[in-house]
């Protein structure tokens, strides 16, 4: 391989690199529960405290091996992945998510639960850590090589079977901080305040539609705007090709004018010839000639002809007969 | 022996209920009978045969009586029938279809005269009428507006609006284009002897100009920038039609045009077809919806008709006496290239044997293929 071909595949590894970790950069810490006594139940039907994740980036993205920690982290400024492994090892506040487990795949804009049950022998997706009811709950999450991706402080005084959890799923501040504005206690009382691991927090209802019914019963406002649409766009184009169309007369013209008078010779025979022989042969020559790539029948018939064309591109099929009412 | 008879007791009787027979009801046999009558109209009466063999057959497929569970029905994840329906679902389908229009479409007629693409422009107001009594009889606006872009008489239209706005309502709708398109030749006549008199069923339209090759390739590029700069929803849609006639009218990619359009394009009508009929399982297909569907589609066509032909008449008032349209042009606004054209054609003909208009109806039906998709991406934009 030359150069230019080693450069182009280490730019496209690191571009691909890149746009993997972009991926995981868009995880968030969605919703929270820290006590839970007659709520969302796991895998093996008991409750805890749970944490669910959601990727807001329209790609999948893995999660395996990025780090879930309930400790305020001091990282140093160099091998912060090796530090966060290391600590993992030591210290069950900080989990590295394992590999080689599908639930590690979160598909586009879906959620994961992570039951905090300080048993992680139950799998990828049971920490190593409880959540403590009755204080402030920090919970960060941080990437693969470090970084740190998203962090929540869920308040003290949220009630048991009630969970911390974004008004909109995946909004964030522009910074990406932790933003309280964006949060909300949720309590499932109403549909509102549902608690929803492992779905959506906000109902999929349409605002749009919702405003349309609401301000356009009857649909004079959206039907006359969007006949206004229709028609500015087809008469732009109309505008646009009146013009076209007139410096394409003019042209015509011009060429016509510069174009130089051909001769015409008349080709009339001079006396009538009847000689089958020649005609055959003009025939076959030109039946060769425009059927030299096709294997057409060459046979000549008055029966109705039947195509297998579509019946947009045949003009046979196009110009055929009106149907019977 | 004993056992051996319960043995193929017990296992006949499972079979039984596998098959159709233990699993058949009425609203199944009702869907059966329309698949029938379908496939009936297209071998029989030569309605819009390409269309309509494989929608009536897919109803047959859609509505054999079968246990769920085996991952047979076009519902079910993984299916055969699921995954090829995902390009109805996911608005594939129709995208590919307006490559294929594009690709064998002449625009011509219209680059010729302009002034016909307010025709087809005036014509889309049958989706938004039916629109508005579609909420007058309590759709959502995002149903209503699915349901309203039947009147655009545009089948991959209408399928890739409903799959975004009412996936729920998409085989009903479909099935409802695709009917009354059929049926074009049925609906439109009426209408226009009712709107037009005798003397201007008589206007006779000077012939179209030649268009240059330039205007031909300038075309598809200036008509994505204008359409889609107002209305980038329609990309989709809009994008792929001018791509397609780019692609004809280049002169240097015949071999992708031809492939777009005929190879490509049968393909996806096959599919496509075979899908959405398909799709309309009688659970989902047999409901009070579906009636109120038909009853607005029929609306629509009739809207979207009578504003075609009488813009021409209000056109006429302003246009100088020897470029005078004839309303009988005005129907082909909607889209349903190219019956409804033919329609203009065959009536002109009529009531005068030398009067041909098919090129002029042309203009504004393709003009109608290029409307319905802005008003589509309008509603998109508006409802999605």
């Amino acid at each position: 391989m030359n150069k230019k071909g080693i450069l182009l595949v280490l730019f496209a590894a690191i571009m691909s690199l890149t746009a993997l970790a972009q991926g995981r950069m868009d995880m968030r810490i969605n919703e929270v529960m820290v006590q839970n006594d007659s709520n969302y139940v796991d895998h093996y039907g008991h409750r805890s405290g749970w944490i669910e994740l959601f990727n807001a980036s329209y790609g999948t993205n893995g999660i395996e091996q990025m780090f879930l920690t309930t400790k305020k982290l001091n990282l140093p400024k160099k091998d912060k992945n090796l530090y966060l492994q290391q600590l993992a090892k030591t210290d069950p506040s900080v989990y590295e998510i394992p590999g080689g487990d599908a639930e590690t795949d979160i598909a586009p804009r879906t959620h994961v639960v992570l039951f905090a049950n300080g048993h992680q022998a139950g799998g990828a997706l049971y920490l190593p850590f409880t959540l403590t009811p009755g204080r402030e709950n920090y919970i960060a999450l941080y990437d693969v090589n470090g970084d740190l991706v998203d962090e929540v402080t869920v308040p003290a005084n949220l009630p048991a079977n009630c969970s911390y959890a974004r008004n909109v799923d995946g909004h964030d501040s522009i910074a990406h901080e932790f933003t309280p504005s964006l949060w909300s206690i949720r309590d499932g009382k109403t549909d509102a305040t549902a608690i929803t691991p492992g779905k959506y927090n906000t109902s999929n209802v349409n605002e749009n539609i919702e405003k349309f019914h609401e301000k356009d019963p009857h649909g004079f406002i959206i039907a006359i705007i969007a006949m206004l649409i229709v028609f500015s766009a087809l008469i732009l184009l109309y505008i646009c090709f009146k013009l076209f169309a007139k410096v394409a007369v003019k042209a015509g013209k011009k060429s016509e004018i510069q174009s130089v008078k051909v001769p015409t010779y008349d080709l009339e025979p001079e006396k009538e010839t009847n000689d089958d022989e020649v005609v055959a042969a003009i025939g076959l020559a030109l039946h060769l000639h425009l059927n030299a790539h096709d294997h057409e029948s060459g046979v000549l018939t008055f029966a109705k002809r039947r195509t297998t064309n579509s019946g947009w591109g045949s003009k046979l099929n196009l110009l055929r007969t009106m149907p019977e009412k | 022996m004993v056992l051996l008879d319960s043995f193929l007791s017990s296992n006949l009787a499972q079979f039984w209920h596998f098959t159709g027979f233990d699993n058949v009801t009425w609203p199944h046999l009702i869907m059966l009978c329309f698949g029938l009558l379908f496939i009936y109209l297209a071998i029989k009466h030569d309605f819009e045969p390409m269309l309509l063999v494989p929608i009536g057959f897919g109803i047959l497929i859609g509505n054999i009586p079968f246990q769920s569970g085996n991952e047979i029905g076009i519902y079910e994840e993984g299916s055969v029938l699921n995954i090829l329906y995902q390009g109805v679902r996911q608005g594939w389908y129709p995208p590919l279809i307006f490559l294929g229009i594009g690709a064998m479409t002449d625009f011509s007629s219209l680059l010729a005269n302009p002034k016909l693409m307010l025709v087809g422009a005036a014509a889309q107001f049958g989706i938004f009428g039916a629109y508005m009594i579609a909420l007058a009889l309590g759709f959502m606006p995002d149903q209503a507006g699915a349901i309203a872009i039947i009147g655009g008489a545009d089948g991959p239209t209408a399928i890739f609006l409903s799959s975004k706005l009412a996936p729920n309502l998409m085989g009903a709708i479909a099935v409802c284009a695709y009917s009354y398109m059929a049926l074009v030749p049925v609906i439109q006549p009426p209408i226009m002897r009712l709107l037009t008199t005798k003397k201007e069923r008589l206007i006779k339209m000077k012939p179209a100009r030649k268009v240059s090759k330039n205007e031909k390739i300038l075309f598809p590029i200036f008509g994505l920038i204008l359409t889609c700069f107002f209305v980038p929803s329609g990309l989709p849609l809009l994008g792929m039609l001018f791509f397609g006639n780019l692609l004809r009218e280049s002169g240097v990619t015949t071999r992708l045009a031809k492939t777009a359009s005929n190879a490509m394009t049968d393909m996806v009508t096959i599919v496509l077809g075979v899908t959405v009929g398909a799709s309309t399982q009688a659970s989902e297909f047999l409901t009070q919806d579906t009636v109120f569907i038909f009853l607005l589609g029929f609306l629509a066509f009739v809207i979207a008709t009578t504003s075609g032909v009488c813009f021409v008449k209000l056109f006429n008032l302003i246009l100088p006496k020897n470029k005078k349209l004839n309303p009988l042009i005005g129907n082909a606004g909607v889209s349903a290239v190219p019956m409804a054209a033919r329609i203009s054609n065959d009536m002109g003909l009529k009531y005068d044997p030398s009067n041909y208009l098919l090129m002029h109806a042309m203009g504004p039906n393709v003009a109608g293929v290029i409307g319905s998709a802005v008003a589509a991406g309008v509603l998109l934009g508006f409802l999605g």
